[in-house]
């Protein structure tokens, strides 16, 4: 045990010290991945019914005549209720992760975030005006995209709202906090306002259709919703992935990376489209999970280091199990009922946000 | 005029800011082998100029890099060609020494130990071996001036491909070291001149100047005064309307070397 696992480890600590932190971000990466398999599995095991999930999978393929009523019950609510929730989970802590990741590497600041700079209010915006509109004027939309009306509306919204916040935010894509945070707020409160005049618009039957998926948690989490939220998000991963390079180069500002071989417009646009992406489809599924963005990837880069090759893949491992725990945990400490995952989530990151600020503003002056 | 043209050639290059003209004008052409250094006053346009033949801002006139206008090269094929070392370069997340070192081998695959090699070698140059591991944001803006340094160095680690030079392109590189560095540096960018690269340099220091340029530029208001070697560019009449200041040139003894000092300059001298 300790030549397979302690004596790799101290070698990569070692590395770290002298300034190579690559081999222990493989290794943590490794580390997250089995990671994700133990927290999927913990999650599979909880919820307000007992349901033994290693021995439903190992009888998944015997055919139902052989099951009790129980097992039947069982495996029913594991394959249609807790295996979609808890991969729709992982989606959505993933690409949360990721666009956070993403976009802190654009922006570069480590404070920019989807949810907080109001990428987020963008895509709710897209997604309520889809709910309201979806049967008058945005009807032939619905009709081309079909089950991805939804998230395409909320990538739309997200889109509109990066690219005018990159404009106003950045300067010789310098950004500074302050103007992107100050830009955030009043773009998020045009968002709302929009929102709200969608309602005031909308009629009884739409209204409930918002208000639920105002809801959102992960609760209502269906195959087809994970399907859908799985493509969009693995093509925005990918694109994501294939940026890390020009990211490390941004390390050193737009001139020096354009000095270094990258296109830094085409890297600034793929960027924002990719965070928008995921961005819009976590958002379709569920509205209200803060703070995944900011969190993960500042606690990765002080263990890994900020080199994108490891920090985007470490993000959306360690996303998806941030997730899948934190809505363990809400269905678990008020069973039967369950507590929105988004309060779990703002209140460990928002403490922490504000402590990055402060950290920052004793670094720099802000 | 059939031989294989392999220098860096600007013609009728240009500037305009808001409205404002920065740079214009300016003709010349910097070879491989040599170093060329840029001088002028502040606000002279040299940092302006040196922006344009990078391509970091829009320009009339053309630049051509070893024949071939600038435009007309792929982004990565540039970055083979020839690196560029900013005045400035501010992080936006804490890298090690030799992460930020790593970053000029993004072009180059290399095997993992030739590349660590690389990069302690580099490092080694610039007097900054041993540094590997440290937060550059924990070094003194001298010693981050020569990491940056080694980056480029990376990037442009032969200074020839084939038969066809790599530049270096250097903003004020010397601007915050102290005097032993100030040496170094220069002779690394000598020694990249001697071996077939080419080195266009912005510098402050005319004394400096003296020391490493084969060619001197020097710019005022935004347009070239002169461009020779050094014997022809230091004269009193020359430096002094480029600064406005009467100076007076010096030479040492030993070696026909040129050199200014501030004391010697008119009205500087105390009375007798």
């Amino acid at each position: 045990m300790t030549k397979i696992v302690l004596r790799p480890l101290q070698r990569h600590v070692a590395a770290a010290r002298d300034g190579d932190r690559a081999p222990l971000a493989r290794s943590a990466i490794a580390l997250l991945a089995v990671l994700l398999g133990c927290a999927m599995l913990v999650s599979l095991n909880s919820g307000a019914l007992e349901i033994q999930a290693l021995k439903v999978m190992a009888s998944a393929f015997d055919p139902p005549s052989t099951l009790s009523g129980e097992d039947l019950r069982d495996r029913i609510v594991f394959f249609q209720v807790r295996l979609p929730r808890v991969c729709l989970g992982a989606l959505v802590g993933a690409s949360l992760a990721v666009s956070g990741a993403v976009m802190q590497g654009l922006f570069r600041n480590p404070l920019a975030d989807p949810g907080i700079i109001g990428v987020s209010s963008g895509a709710g915006l897209g997604a309520a005006g889809f709910i309201i509109l979806g049967q008058s004027w945005l009807a032939p939309v619905a009709a081309l995209l079909g089950v991805f009306s939804l998230p395409v509306s909320a990538f739309v919204g997200a889109l509109l709202v990066t690219s005018l916040l990159y404009r106003i935010g950045t300067s010789d894509g310098l950004s500074s906090v302050a103007t992107m945070l100050l830009a955030g707020i009043a773009i998020s409160a045009l968002a709302m306002s929009m929102v709200g005049l969608l309602i005031f618009y909308a009629d009884d039957q739409q209204l409930r259709d918002l208000t639920f998926w105002n809801l959102g948690s992960l609760a209502g989490a269906s195959w087809e919703k994970v399907a859908t939220c799985a493509l969009i998000v693995s093509v925005a991963l990918v694109v994501a992935l294939s940026l890390s390079r020009g990211l490390n180069a941004l390390f050193l500002g737009e001139a020096a990376a354009g000095h270094l071989g990258i296109r830094v417009q085409r890297l600034k646009t793929l960027a924002i489209v990719a965070v928008a992406a995921a961005t819009g489809a976590s958002v379709a599924v569920s509205v209200g999970i803060g703070f995944v963005g900011i969190v993960v990837p500042h606690l990765l880069r002080l263990t890994i280091g900020p080199d994108h090759r490891y920090l985007l893949p470490a993000s959306a491992l360690l996303g998806a199990v941030m997730l899948i725990l934190a809505d363990t945990v809400s269905r678990i400490v008020v069973a039967p009922a369950e507590l929105p995952i988004g309060i779990l989530t703002a209140l460990a990151g928002a403490p922490f946000f504000l402590w990055i600020l402060l950290r920052r503003r004793g670094l720099t002056g802000l | 005029m059939m031989a294989m043209e392999t220098n860096l050639s600007v013609t009728g290059l240009a500037v305009r800011l808001t409205g404002k003209t920065i740079v214009s004008d300016v003709t010349f052409a910097a070879h491989a082998g040599k170093v060329c250094t840029i001088v002028g006053p502040n606000g002279s346009g040299k940092s302006t100029l040196l922006k344009a033949i990078t391509g970091e801002t829009g320009h009339d006139g053309e630049v051509r890099l070893n024949a071939r206008p600038l435009g007309r090269y792929p982004p990565r094929e540039l970055a083979e060609v020839r690196a560029v070392l900013p005045q400035h370069t501010q992080l936006s997340f804490p890298l090690t020494v030799k992460e930020v070192v790593r970053l000029g081998l993004q072009n180059t695959p290399l095997p993992l130990a030739e590349a660590q090699g690389r990069i302690g070698e580099a490092l080694d140059r610039v007097d900054m071996a041993g540094f590997e591991g440290r937060a550059y944001q924990s070094l003194s803006g001298g010693e981050q001036q020569r990491v940056q340094l080694a980056r480029v160095l990376c990037q442009v680690w032969q200074p020839k491909a084939g038969d066809q030079p790599r530049w270096l392109i250097l903003d004020e590189p010397i601007s915050s070291l102290d005097i032993r560095h100030q040496l170094l540096i220069m002779d690394v960018a000598r020694d990249f001149a001697d071996r077939g690269g080419g080195v266009l340099c912005v510098l402050h220091d005319l004394n400096l100047t003296a020391m490493y340029a084969d060619q001197v530029l020097v710019m005022k208001n935004g347009r070239l005064l002169a461009d020779g070697p050094v014997a022809d560019v230091y004269r009193d009449d020359l430096i002094s309307d480029a600064f406005d200041f009467p100076l007076k040139i010096g030479s040492l003894p030993v070696a026909d070397v040129p050199f200014l000092l501030p004391q010697a300059a008119e009205g500087r001298l105390p009375a007798r």
